[in-house]
């Protein structure tokens, strides 16, 4: 099962007609529709700010709601921290690789899953340092 | 007098013990008196909670029916796409 990233998301949610990447974007979430999908908490939630951002309060309050009914994706949660000592503790080893904070959550949402096999993003910066395989839509298609 | 009825419920021995220790130390009356408190509590909780929120804590609890999908969901941007892109999406990022 795939996992999308906020990015992606965004590029389609908004329709962002004029970016280089929306056609092979658009691509993947066709083919990826009637299948589970999952989406983190972290890319969810900046999902929601990016369209508040650009659309208003509540179309991002409507994309929360609508992920979370939504019969084709899985929400991740990873465990909330029992308490800051320890959630320091769990993210240093990561954050010391040189992913940085956010990576860090997403990355550990995606491993409360073992469905998970992929985390589709235009982002490169995640490449080699996930221990989830990163892909973009465009390798998810199969055209790179 | 305020209306009230007769709520049985099961709790553990241990949770109750606890709370017969804060009943002892003078914190509540009684055993009532300390399960209206727990449950005024509650009660302010969720009365304080956002629509995300209790879908939230439905959707964590496996109790939030499921249906449809938002892939259909397609807005129009007001702002101008290109922030949008910069900001969200990161331009210089490429396949």
């Amino acid at each position: 099962m795939d996992a999308i990233g906020h990015d992606v998301l965004t590029i389609h949610h908004l329709a962002l007609e004029d970016d280089p990447r929306y056609a092979d974007n658009e691509e993947y979430i066709s083919m990826t529709r009637g299948l589970l999908k999952a989406v983190t908490i972290f890319d969810l939630l900046n999902l929601v700010a990016a369209v508040s951002e650009a659309v208003g309060e509540r179309a991002g309050r409507e994309i929360y709601l609508a992920y979370l009914r939504s019969e084709e994706h899985v929400v991740l949660f990873p465990p909330p921290p029992g308490s800051w000592e320890e959630h320091v503790e769990e993210v240093f080893p990561d954050l010391v690789r040189g992913v940085d904070y956010l990576g860090v959550l997403i990355e550990r949402a995606l491993e409360t899953n073992h469905d998970v096999t992929r985390y589709v993003t235009w982002r490169r910066e995640y490449r080699g340092r996930f221990r989830t395989k990163v892909v973009s839509p465009s390798e998810a298609l199969g055209k790179t | 007098m305020t209306d009230t009825v007769l709520l049985q419920v099961r709790v553990s021995a241990a949770l109750l013990r606890r709370v017969d220790e804060l009943c002892a130390e003078g914190l509540f009356k009684n055993r009532s008196d300390a399960v209206n408190d727990a449950l005024r509590y509650l009660v302010l909780r969720y009365s304080r909670t956002s629509p995300e929120g209790r879908a939230t804590a439905l959707y964590l609890g496996g109790r939030l029916p499921r249906s449809g999908s938002p892939t259909e969901l397609v807005f129009k941007a007001s702002r101008r796409r290109e922030e949008v892109v910069e900001r969200w999406t990161r331009s210089d990022t490429t396949s």
